[in-house]
């Protein structure tokens, strides 16, 4: 009983503690929340800037003077003509610090067509279709491609890339369907340019094959056709063989044997 | 760059120029080299715009800083398209691990007649 007498200034403390601290917590969310919102860019040349700041640097117009090109911490930069002579082409540079700001580039830079890309293969084969990207923009645009989910059946080349004012480049998108059983399959591709990143989704459909499998051999006469029950009845020492799986009935047994398959039926010659 | 790489022009390509191990002059002669620095560590990939118009003239060795050489297989196209650099007829995935520094590509011939453009350094990871 003393002791929850005591005890009650002392609950009122902690609570009081408690109150100070949520709302000290409280303030300090409220400032943050101002300083960011006067730090955020309000314009699309002041958000490029942001992004630029953040590590996100392209090749500027102009080519570059030779010699070592630092590349930024996204790694992403045009080498330097080569040792000797060297085409103009391959010198484009973009100083550090250096970023455009035209106009132009507050319209959507990048075309993508199609938008949208679906394929319909059939299992075992290979599927591929190439996407035109053109740069409406007047300046340069350096692309990355990246894989949402990394998905073992997609294929893309390249994984970057660089367009020139008005320029038309193709990304070449593929899937391999070797592992793949019958069904849809979704991914999504990301194409990262200096100003958007563009989703391209992909959408594959595998039809089962409907080549005829070869005759399994040792099972009686062939050209017959039978289908397989489910269950399966299996006389002693008996072997059936099918592609996925090997049913043997154990010696010491006299009895048949029944197992329920989780295939589904097969067609066997027997 | 060695003699065996010359520039051409071609409206098409990157300011109307474009290397190439000249046609005729033999397979597996010469080279050229960039030079040219990382701020990062980190996973590499290195993308050229490349042509190759027929099939015995579709391939460099790419080699990194005196590195593993490999086999840069092109798919055959008249136009000019992008591809990352890959390794063998299985064109297996190459990435380039580099540390923070000054690095060196080498771009080697091994098929005269396949054209280089122009290459991108893109980074992966850390």
């Amino acid at each position: 009983m003393t002791m929850y007498v005591r005890s009650k200034p002392i609950r009122h403390c902690v609570l009081k503690a408690i109150l100070l601290a949520l709302l000290g917590i409280i303030a300090g969310v409220a400032t943050s929340y101002r300083s960011f919102d006067k730090r955020w860019p309000q314009t699309v040349d002041q958000r490029r800037s942001h992004l630029s700041v953040a590590g996100l640097k392209w090749p500027a117009p102009e080519l570059g003077e030779s010699g070592s090109n630092p590349i930024d911490d996204t790694g992403k930069r045009q080498l330097d003509p080569p040792l000797g002579d060297a085409p103009a082409s391959t010198s484009h540079v973009q100083e550090e610090g250096q970023t455009t700001s035209s106009p132009a580039l507050m319209d959507a830079p990048l075309e993508i067509s199609p938008q949208r890309i679906v394929m319909t293969v059939t299992a075992g084969q290979t599927g591929q279709q190439t996407v035109t990207i053109s740069n409406q923009s007047k300046h340069p645009q350096f692309l990355q491609i990246r894989s949402e989910t990394p998905e073992h059946w997609l294929r893309f080349q390249p994984t970057a890339l660089s367009i020139t004012p008005g320029g038309v480049e193709k990304l070449t998108v593929s899937c391999e369907t070797r592992r793949l059983d019958a069904g849809n399959y979704t991914a999504t591709l990301k194409l990262v340019s200096e100003l958007e990143a563009v989703t391209l989704p992909v959408e594959l459909s595998v039809h089962p094959s409907n080549a005829e499998k070869p005759p399994l051999r040792g099972l009686g006469a062939p050209n017959r056709p039978t289908k397989l029950p489910n269950p399966l009845m299996i006389s002693p020492r008996q072997t059936v063989k099918t592609q996925q799986v090997m049913l043997k009935k154990r010696k010491t047994t006299n009895r048949l044997m029944m197992m329920k398959l989780s295939l589904k039926p097969k067609m066997l010659y027997l | 760059m060695t003699p065996t790489f010359v520039v051409l022009s071609d409206t098409s390509a990157s300011n109307s120029q474009y290397i190439t191990p000249l046609n005729g002059l033999g397979n597996e002669i010469g080279e050229v080299s960039y030079r040219f620095q990382i701020q990062k560590a980190g996973i590499y990939k290195v993308i050229g715009r490349v042509r190759a118009l027929v099939d015995g003239d579709d391939s460099f060795y790419v080699r990194m800083n005196y590195g593993r050489r490999y086999f840069w297989e092109l798919p055959e196209s008249s136009d000019w398209i992008w591809r990352d650099v890959s390794n063998g007829w299985a064109r297996d995935e190459v990435n380039f691990e580099l540390e923070p520094g000054e690095h060196t590509l080498r771009i080697e011939n091994r098929e005269d007649g396949a054209m280089l453009d122009i290459l991108v350094i893109s980074r992966l990871s850390d």
